[in-house]
């Protein structure tokens, strides 16, 4: 689940850990949506800490990558074991949520917590 | 009875009902897979109206010699939808006094029915003619092995009341009219035949062992007997089957409770009553008398269910809810549409096929990490999905017999190919389930895990898929159409590399059953592709203008 959103000059990071799958995705995407700023384009999901992620952690992700990408944005995925990259090629969304560029790691480029130490 | 007989008893018990479950199993195998628009139409015909649906109901009862069989015929029909459960009540309230009659007015061998509907059926069955007959001569021969495991059942237990033990209880039943009720209940209970309990009674009467009054009672009790055991014959059953099988406890245990409070009251209370009515005014001797009686509470059974036909629907869902592969499979909209202009059964039709639409994620679960359903509910409610969709074919056919305008018939067209695909796209994912548990049995007994994480990906990615293809097809938001025809888009090079990469990982000759599911993955995400709603009008941009305000590419734009 998210355990902390962190924001970047456009955007938020959402560090993800241990499992996200249905137990947690509703809250995971609630979250998510409260750190949603004014200025929110990017998000960008930092995986790592996750051990697991199903289908319907896959949705938080589809859904928040929807919310940015109508709003002219993007979403990225950070850190991410061969096994989450070979999970989200093989559920399609090789194209929707793309690599974050090293040039602005989450870690560095955080600034200040906005919403954290969930879960 | 010596030890011999004994154990030849009881094998010849547990053998009927073996024979009794497995064929009532098979019966219902065979209606479902009849359960085609023509047989639908058929059965429908025959059972258009009450009288009608009694007269069969009275037609089978006579036949099938038993309440308990009769009832598990008509359950088999209304859960396989080929028949509605209104009709389905009266035929089983005139059932029962279908099993009356024949008795009286001919000497009918059962016996010999039973092994020519069992032959017959079983010789048709394995022959290599008439394929599309198959299932009706299947569920014949399983009709034939229900009915020959209730026989058995009878044979087992007709010594019982030769018994001296069981004599010396009958005995017993002189002392009390409760105990003579009891008996009966009980014995019915055993022996599965109400009639046969008649003949013990009229025997024990005419044999100076029981008079009348106590005879009788043991014959009411049987009335009570009979609901109880097709409660627990038919135990493990839920929903619809389970509302056939209260009618007929409620029905019978009114007729027979009834009756006996009737002959109580009038022993104890002097009021005039049925067998002194019987006695005195006809002349019948005892064993017409119980006849007689057993033919009037049978009757009963009718006028209890008549008498509150219309509540019993309302009744009995209360007494056991339709499970969630039957609600499923009821239509929701579509039988609202008789009277409506064509566009609004159109767009019921549409609303009905959203429902199948919905349920489809959830025929995955028995293989995904989240699945909330095991294997048999996920079969249960691809059935109930193919079952609704055959409803709203149904409904498109009829429909396209009237006049239609261009637009209208456009719709339906587009309407029929969809729920085509949707069929298509069902039995992918059946396949698929069972490939993949298939798959991950087999690495799980060679002690490999080569595709477990393939298996994984491709469970949860496809389970993504179709419930975005049930959001975008629901809500038509253009930024989920957008979405789905991303994330449903061509494969093809990935797959590829994928199938490259097993036949590296695998050893030779293996990895087969993950190619397997593998190719019923990717037609799977095809079918979903064909699926998808097309963009509203008003949201496809033309080429070189989908923009957002920044100036940045949408998520539309992306898609096309």
């Amino acid at each position: 689940m998210a355990s902390s959103i962190d924001t970047i000059p456009d955007g938020i990071v959402v560090a993800l850990s241990g499992r996200l799958d249905s137990a947690n995705s509703a809250e995971t995407l609630a979250l998510i949506t409260t750190a949603w700023g004014p200025e929110t384009k990017r998000v960008v999901f930092d995986c790592t800490a996750v051990s697991f992620v199903s289908s319907a952690g896959l949705g938080v992700m589809v859904q928040a990558a929807r919310q940015a990408k109508t709003r002219g944005g993007s979403a990225h995925h950070h850190a991410a074991s061969p096994a989450i990259l070979q999970l989200l090629r093989i559920a399609g969304l090789g194209a929707v949520i793309t690599p974050y560029l090293p040039a602005a790691a989450p870690a560095e480029a955080s600034a200040s917590p906005t919403v954290s130490a969930h879960g | 009875m010596n030890t011999f007989s004994t154990i030849s008893s009881a094998a010849l018990f547990m053998a009927g009902l073996a024979f009794f479950f497995h064929g009532l199993d098979g019966v219902r195998d065979s209606l479902k897979s009849m359960a085609g628009r023509t047989f639908r139409k058929r059965v429908a015909r025959l059972t258009a109206s009450g009288p009608l649906a009694a007269f069969w109901g009275f037609v089978l009862g006579a036949l099938a010699q038993s309440a308990s069989a009769a009832s598990f015929i008509v359950s088999g029909f209304v859960s396989s939808r080929l028949l509605p459960l209104r009709r389905g009540l009266t035929m089983v309230a005139w059932a029962n006094l279908g099993t009356v009659v024949l008795p009286f007015v001919a000497s009918f061998d059962i016996r010999t029915a039973i092994t020519l509907v069992l032959g017959l059926g079983g010789l048709l069955a394995v022959s290599k003619s008439g394929r599309a007959l198959m299932p009706a001569w299947r569920g014949a021969f399983m009709l034939g092995l229900l009915m020959l495991g209730l026989e058995f059942l009878k044979e087992a237990t007709g010594p019982i009341p030769q018994q001296p033990w069981f004599r010396e209880a009958a005995a017993q039943v002189d002392q009390s009219l409760a105990f003579g009720f009891l008996l009966g209940l009980l014995a019915r209970m055993v022996i599965q035949s109400t009639s046969a309990i008649v003949i013990i009674a009229v025997t024990l009467s005419t044999n100076g062992i029981l008079d009348t009054w106590h005879a009788s009672m043991i014959v009411h009790g049987a009335g009570v007997g009979v609901g109880l055991s097709v409660l627990v014959l038919g135990g493990s059953a839920r929903g619809l089957p389970r509302q056939l099988a209260y009618f007929q406890a409620i029905i019978n245990t009114a007729a027979g409770a009834l009756l006996a409070m009737g002959a109580a009251l009038s022993k104890y209370g002097g009021l005039p009553n049925l067998l002194d009515l019987l006695r005195s005014s006809m002349g019948m001797d005892p064993s017409r008398t119980l006849a007689v009686v057993f033919l009037v509470q049978q009757a009963i059974t009718v006028v209890v269910a008549q008498a509150c036909a219309s509540r019993w629907e309302q009744w009995l869902a209360w007494l056991s809810p339709l499970t969630s592969a039957q609600s499923l499979a009821t239509p929701q909209f579509i039988g609202q549409g008789s009277g409506m202009d064509a566009s609004s059964c159109l767009d019921l039709a549409q609303r009905e096929q959203q429902r199948i639409i919905d349920a489809i994620p959830g025929l995955l679960d028995a293989v995904r990490a989240d699945g909330e359903r095991d294997a048999a509910e996920c079969t249960r409610d691809a059935e109930s999905c193919h079952a609704l969709g055959a409803e709203i074919q149904d409904t498109l056919h009829e429909l396209s017999q009237s006049r239609l305008d261009r637009e209208d018939s456009e719709e339906l067209l587009a309407l029929d190919i969809r729920q085509r695909t949707i069929d298509q796209l069902i039995d992918e994912l059946v396949r698929f389930t069972a490939a993949v548990a298939a798959e991950r049995r087999q690495e799980q007994a060679a002690g490999v895990a080569h595709g477990t994480g393939l298996l994984f990906g491709m469970t949860e990615g496809l389970h993504l898929v179709l419930m975005q293809l049930s959001q975008a097809t629901r809500d038509r938001a253009p930024d989920d159409i957008a979405m789905l025809s991303m994330i449903a888009g061509d494969r093809g090079d990935l797959v590829e590399q994928l199938r490259a990469e097993i036949v590296t990982s695998s050893a030779a000759g293996g990895g087969t059953g993950l190619q397997f599911a593998m190719a019923l993955f990717e037609r799977s995400i095809w079918l979903v592709g064909k699926l998808a709603p097309p963009m509203p009008p008003e949201a496809a941009a033309p080429e070189g203008t989908a923009t957002s305000e920044s100036g940045s590419e949408t998520l539309e734009s992306a898609a096309h």
